[in-house]
């Protein structure tokens, strides 16, 4: 079957209806974040007050769903961020993707605002909206068990939020079966304005292929690849396998961006300490041949921990970034996140800015409830956690995004924080990777590694070679690094319309493999070059978006810690530098006047 | 001449030890003491240094060398007592 089709549903009306989705649209967006944006863009209005009832959240699936695909369980969720008042963009995986991908649907609009808290339920054949009074206040993943019990399906799969999301907390992230997270820029918040606690999908419907044998041929050559490249690295240790390395080459968020430097750290909470120490086991998404999420299994302070393992980012940005070396610390602090919701990024950026600001006097133990607030303290960093997702205490400042926080603070406060558009730095550093300087400050959705993967491109764990990019350029120079930037912004953007996991890829399956699957699948006749102009016309679109609700160059900055060197370590002396001229390269690389802004030959070549 | 050569997970699992001296009466380019280092320890070892092409041929480098404290070329030559580690092309999640 085709599936075509999205399902509307409105929250205040309570209608859950069916309708087509225009050929031309598909052909031009391909499906995912790319189609859920462009209905985005049309329906809902600009500089939208994200927690009203008039801001929608798109869940979308793409070309990819429902096929066994190697990384093609994921899925997107577009909506307006409450961080970032502009287009916000996250995926997760585990197996929701799948499963909506057979119900037949592409995307799922939700709309208005429910009356009382409710959850979504969606099978091939209906879809209803359920009675969620008693599962508001549940943590995430406790939602995800009564769902299933409520449903007696334990295969069901469902996409949750936490305690974070129904308080309006605006890092809250969607928890999808338990253990992925599509975890930035707050639209669990939004869900939880809408009093929507949750979607429960069960889809079996059978999938219809172009050149169906001609599919499973390649894919299972692909999956023999994808399977040896991924087993010694992230299959046994996850992505904490890259915490020691990163470090070593100065990419790891260290004492909130200040130190260059902390190797004993890395190596205690990286792989192989990580995986030992914890009790790590591979818990891949559905069809994922590389396994880099992890099922962890451990002691801390005499309470048993189960439950989905801190990824490299939750143990940068809770860890060596606040100087916490204790390992399953840290992993107590990304299982807190996890139950209530947020996102680990932001979560480890709020306590690193507290301990940076207690230090420099900012902030006292009084303004703390009484506490110090040290580096590398792990307590303090737990109750932290606990008090943003709450929106208690001092943590409860955070609730708008780190920026307010820092306002309320004052101006030497803001000169701390690390943030382009309100969203906080995930843990790569510009100064070790010079690309990521434009791709954070350009990214649609803020400070982003995931909607750009410039640093893959340029350390050469994933080169392009159908787009001419088949070397490693020059480190400390900001020479090709634009190109790099919009390149793999457009990359990344193609990927989340798929939708396809970064990791599939990486570990080998390379953009005209990527183009076969999809011919095969749906029988079109796509080159690599199409694909990639199809992902230079979402990020267009993406900001457009951004243009409309007032984004413009002086948002194209980066924080003030970016320009300063490091004395010591391999980015010694290093900053990316000349910013403002690469930054202009890239404006043009891009078709956009010198504001930032698209012209209009550019909008008319990509149909917007 | 010795070199120090530092290993970093998923190496130091497939060499068993976290750092070892290369003794060596040549002087040595960092790319032939990569080809030492995948003679010495086989395929599995050679899956994280180089990158292959669809006919799995050798087409280039996925490991990022650091010597000393300093990004290094393949042609760069080392010294004596120099510090070497091997760094997997990362991605970071």
């Amino acid at each position: 079957m085709e599936n075509n089709f999205l399902l509307r549903v409105n929250l205040t009306t309570g209608s859950v209806e069916k309708e087509s989705i225009p050929k031309e649209l598909i052909k031009n967006f391909l499906g995912g974040s790319g189609l859920a944006s462009k209905y985005l863009y049309d329906e809902v209005p600009p500089a939208v007050e994200p927690y009203s009832p008039e801001n929608k959240v798109i869940f979308a699936v793409g070309p990819f769903q429902g096929y066994p695909v190697p990384g093609g369980a994921k899925w997107s969720v577009v909506s307006k961020s409450p961080l970032t008042k502009t287009f916000a963009v996250t995926t997760a995986g585990a197996e929701w993707g799948v499963h909506f991908g057979k119900t037949g649907y592409q995307l799922l609009i939700i709309e208005g605002k429910a009356e009382k808290p409710v959850y979504l339920y969606i099978g091939d054949e209906k879809a209803s909206l359920e009675d969620g009074s008693n599962l508001w206040g549940k943590d995430a993943l406790k939602t995800a068990d009564k769902i299933r019990d409520n449903h007696s399906d334990k295969n069901l799969s469902v996409a949750s939020i936490g305690p974070a999301g129904e308080k309006g907390v605006g890092i809250a992230c969607i928890v999808a079966d338990k253990h992925s997270f599509a975890g930035r820029c707050g639209i669990g918040a939004v869900l939880g304005s809408k009093n929507l606690k949750a979607i429960a999908v069960k889809g079996n419907r059978e999938m219809e292929y172009h050149d169906e044998e001609g599919f499973k041929k390649l894919n299972k050559e692909l999956f023999l690849m994808l399977s040896d490249s991924a087993k010694e690295g992230y299959r046994p240790h996850g992505t904490a396998l890259d915490l020691m390395g990163c470090e070593q080459v100065g990419d790891l968020p260290i004492k909130y961006w200040t130190e260059a430097e902390w190797p004993e750290g890395a190596e205690k909470i990286g792989a192989p300490n990580f995986t030992k120490e914890v009790n790590a086991k591979p818990w891949p998404c559905k069809f994922c041949p590389v396994g880099c999420h992890h099922h962890v299994d451990f002691e801390y302070e005499g309470e048993r921990i189960i439950g989905a393992g801190a990824e490299y980012e939750s143990l940068g940005m809770l860890g060596s970034n606040c100087l916490v070396d204790d390992v399953k610390a840290v992993s107590k602090a990304n299982e807190l996140c996890n139950r209530l919701g947020i996102d680990t990024i932001s979560a480890g950026s709020f306590v690193g800015f507290t301990m940076e600001a207690f230090e420099k006097g900012l902030i006292s133990e009084t303004d703390l409830g009484g506490r110090a607030a040290n580096w590398g303290d792990g307590k303090f960093l737990l109750e932290m956690v606990m008090e943003i997702g709450n929106k208690e205490g001092f943590g409860a400042r955070f609730s708008r995004g780190i920026k307010p926080a820092a306002e309320e603070i004052g101006k030497e406060a803001l000169d701390l924080i690390v943030e382009v558009k309100n969203l906080d730095f995930p843990a790569h550093d510009p100064r070790s990777y010079f690309s990521l300087a434009i791709n954070y400050a350009t990214g649609t959705r803020g400070a982003c590694h995931l909607r750009g993967y410039s640093h893959v491109g340029e350390g050469g764990a994933m080169l392009l070679p159908e787009m001419g990019h088949d070397q490693v350029p020059e480190r400390f120079s900001m020479e090709k690094k634009a190109w790099i930037a919009k390149t793999y912004q457009d990359l990344a953007a193609l990927h989340d319309s798929l939708v396809i996991c970064i990791f599939i890829p990486i570990h080998g399956m390379n953009l005209t493999e990527v183009a076969k699957i999809l011919n095969l699948i749906k029988g079109t006749d796509y080159s690599p070059k199409d694909l990639m102009e199809i992902g230079e016309r979402i990020v267009n679109l993406q900001r457009q978006i951004n243009i409309k609700d007032g984004i413009s160059k002086k948002d194209d900055v980066l924080p003030k810690k970016m320009f300063q060197p490091s004395r010591s370590g391999f980015r010694k002396n290093q900053v990316p530098e000349p910013f403002n001229e690469t930054l202009e390269e890239y404006y043009k690389l891009r078709g956009w006047d010198s504001e930032g802004v698209p012209l209009p030959e550019t909008l008319a070549k990509w149909g917007l | 001449m010795e070199i120090k050569v530092h290993y970093l997970s998923p190496f130091m699992e497939i060499t068993e030890a976290k750092n070892e001296i290369i003794k060596t009466k040549k002087e040595l380019t960092i790319a032939e003491l990569l080809e030492q280092l995948v003679e010495r320890y086989g395929e599995r070892f050679a899956k994280f240094i180089y990158r292959y092409d669809a006919n799995k041929q050798i087409e280039g480098y996925r490991v990022i060398i650091k010597k000393n404290d300093y990004l290094a070329k393949k042609d760069d030559f080392i010294k004596d007592g120099d510090q070497i580690t091997l760094i997997t092309a990362i991605i970071g999640g």
